[in-house]
């Protein structure tokens, strides 16, 4: 198979295969940490797939396989994640109408917590939420892409709000 | 408001908070909502958490700039890392699209060989396993109780012939019985030989044997005494005069001594050897106690299991001996002269026993009880008895009788031919080539030997690796997920 078609492939699933990293992950960093190992991974044994029709599967199986390898490796535990984010979680867009570092602070806080109870829900559920509210996808994206029915993203979300209440609930006491 | 609208109501809820209802679903949603206190709490904390959702994610760093930095990332992979070349894998979607009718024609073609080739395989050894079971003629237990005389009874217009065993008077049933198995069973006992025993011991009073043997011959009608043949040495050769138990006693110097031989000749033509070996045996005063013979088999061989007066086995080994190339001869002796001394004072005592015991029984003045119990020991000693002497007297058959067990097989037909052929300078040479040649067919036929061993454990191990590759493909699956 020529290379170029897997530069061309890989370009077109950039954006899906980061948000399902995310939603592997639920932290940005080492989520585009684990989409450069599995395009890495991926472009190595691209030669060995067979069907270019199923080449975002396979993507997100490598994606799959390298998280599992990386949680049984000492290297990357989630202690050593929250310090990778605590440093730089703060976008240079953010910085700039910031309007004060207290707030800021605030701001970061609750994202982590947030992120923190993403990771709690179930995987499902979880890609949904960050398909919905960070890829910006319209319902009829999601339900495409995940292969499902549009009012069975609708539940799953509604569900994922309901859920992530409660946890930001507990969270809070 | 019913379970199943709320369901329904629940798949609508966020698409209503973020407006992507068309107007109908808006106001199937609202008309519940006014209905429904808890439904509008849900929809407020919904509105709460998507509020602070779009919030936080628009903390992180937008998709825009990461999905940037990989497909820069994309760009440089090249450069950095090298491809793998393509993993070798069974590729199954070829064995169902491209070749698929060749290769289910090649299934089918194998599935049809192991069924017509199977049975034909196993089919000829079932036959001749039933053949031979015809042509043994197996000698039963009963032949051992009896030793003193024999009656050999061929059966009409056959070679077949039998033993059937005649013990003591009191074993009359028990004997008959036994010689009833090799006599009686209608239809199919084609062999008979009868067997008769005469008085062993004083306590033994049996019918004389001819009375006996016309008895039994009147009972098998269609079967007639050919030949008659006593092979009791006291009536036959006088050698060694026959002993009763007791005799055997008073004589505690003659050595109890059971001998065997087993040997091996090949024989040019084996039906010759056949009538040599079965006047060897009848000169001999023996009889055969069993016969396998494989006429059909290359090379055709016999098996005779044969009882030889003890005397007369060095005899009978030299003429066996004349019968062609001898290839094994065993011989063996074993000395059972304590066992058989100790069993002949174990039943004397019993007998002594015994009766005091009929004594006793004779007695007038006795109760009742006790009778019975006298007569319970006199049951058990006499039981105990008679297997004691039951034994004795197939040692005494072994003593008497040597087991010699010869092997008869026909020479090869190619061996005489090479033989026979004038020694001169080449001959090194032919045998060299000729072995050759038998080297080739016997690898040729090991080959063939082991090609029906690989089809049948091929067809033996469909199933098992059947078994296995789905075991396999849904491990596979189950792991994935």
């Amino acid at each position: 198979m020529p290379t170029h078609a897997f530069e061309e492939l890989a370009q077109d699933y950039i954006k899906p295969l980061y948000s399902y990293c995310l939603s592997l992950m639920c932290d940005p960093h080492r989520a585009e940490e684990l989409a450069q190992e599995t395009l890495v991974r991926a472009y190595e044994n691209y030669p060995s797939l067979k069907n270019p029709d199923k080449f975002y599967p396979w993507l997100k199986g490598i994606a799959q396989r390298c998280r599992w390898t990386w949680f049984r490796s000492a290297k990357h535990n989630p202690v050593d994640l929250r310090v990778h984010s605590d440093q730089d979680g703060v976008s240079p867009t953010l910085q700039d109408d910031g309007p004060s570092p207290a707030d800021q602070m605030e701001k970061r806080e609750r994202t982590q917590e947030l992120l923190r109870a993403l990771k709690k829900l179930s995987r499902p559920n979880r890609e949904v939420v960050i398909l919905r509210y960070f890829e910006e996808l319209s319902y009829a994206e999601i339900a495409m892409r995940l292969g499902v029915s549009i009012d069975a993203v609708d539940q799953r979300l509604t569900r994922a709000k309901l859920k992530l209440r409660n946890l930001l609930q507990y969270a809070e006491i | 408001m019913n379970d199943s609208s709320l369901r329904t109501i629940n798949s609508f809820l966020s698409r209503y908070i973020d407006g992507e209802l068309s107007p109908d679903e808006k106001k199937f949603v609202e008309a519940h909502l006014h209905a429904n206190q808890k439904l509008q709490n849900t929809v407020e904390a919904l509105q709460t958490i998507s509020t602070l959702l779009k919030e936080s994610f628009s903390e992180i760093e937008s998709m825009d700039a990461a999905a940037a930095r990989l497909g820069n990332f994309i760009i440089r992979l090249p450069k950095q890392v090298r491809q793998k070349p393509k993993r070798w894998r069974l590729d199954w979607s070829l064995f169902f699209s491209t070749h698929r009718r060749r290769q289910l024609a090649g299934i089918a073609v194998f599935v049809i060989l192991a069924v017509l080739i199977t049975p034909t395989m196993i089919l000829p050894h079932l036959q001749t396993a039933q053949t031979d079971s015809m042509k043994s003629v197996v000698a039963g237990d009963s032949i051992q109780l009896g030793r003193r005389a024999s009656t050999i009874v061929q059966e009409k217009g056959t070679q077949r012939r039998g033993v059937a065993a005649k013990q003591t008077e009191r074993f009359g049933t028990y004997g008959f019985g036994m010689g009833g198995m090799g006599m009686g069973m209608p239809g199919n006992s084609d062999t008979v030989l009868y067997f008769e025993g005469a008085p062993v011991s004083p306590h033994d009073k049996s019918p004389a044997p001819k009375q006996f043997a016309a008895g039994l011959i009147a009972q098998n009608a269609g079967r007639e005494i050919v030949g008659e043949k006593y092979i009791s040495t006291d009536k036959k050769s006088g050698a060694q005069p026959e002993k009763s138990s007791d005799q055997a006693f008073e004589q505690p110097d003659a050595r109890k001594i059971i001998r065997n031989a087993d040997m091996l000749v090949e024989v040019e033509q084996l039906a010759d050897a056949q009538s040599a070996v079965e006047r060897i045996v009848s000169e001999a005063g023996g009889l055969t106690a069993q016969l396998t013979l494989r006429e059909k088999e290359k090379p055709p061989w016999a098996q005779y299991t044969l009882w030889i007066p003890a005397e007369r086995l060095d005899a009978v080994l030299e003429e066996c001996k004349k019968l062609g190339e001898v290839q094994h001869l065993e011989s063996a002796i074993q000395d059972i002269t304590e066992q058989y001394f100790d069993q002949e004072t174990r039943i004397r005592n019993l007998q002594r026993q015994e009766e005091r015991l009929l004594k006793l029984f004779e007695r007038d003045a006795v109760k009742m009880e006790e009778l019975l119990k006298v007569e319970q020991e006199i049951a058990r000693v006499r039981t105990e008895i008679e297997q004691m002497q039951g034994r004795q007297r197939l040692w005494d058959r072994q003593i008497q009788f040597s087991t010699l067990t010869l092997n008869l097989r026909q020479i090869p037909e190619e061996k005489p031919i090479a033989e026979s052929k004038p020694k001169d300078v080449f001959t090194p040479l032919r045998r060299a080539f000729q072995d050759a040649v038998a080297v080739m067919m016997y690898s040729l036929s090991l080959m063939t030997k082991l090609l029906s061993w690989i089809f049948s454990f091929a067809v033996f191990a469909v199933p098992w690796i059947a078994i296995i590759l789905i075991g396999w493909y849904v491990g596979k699956r189950f792991l994935r997920q």
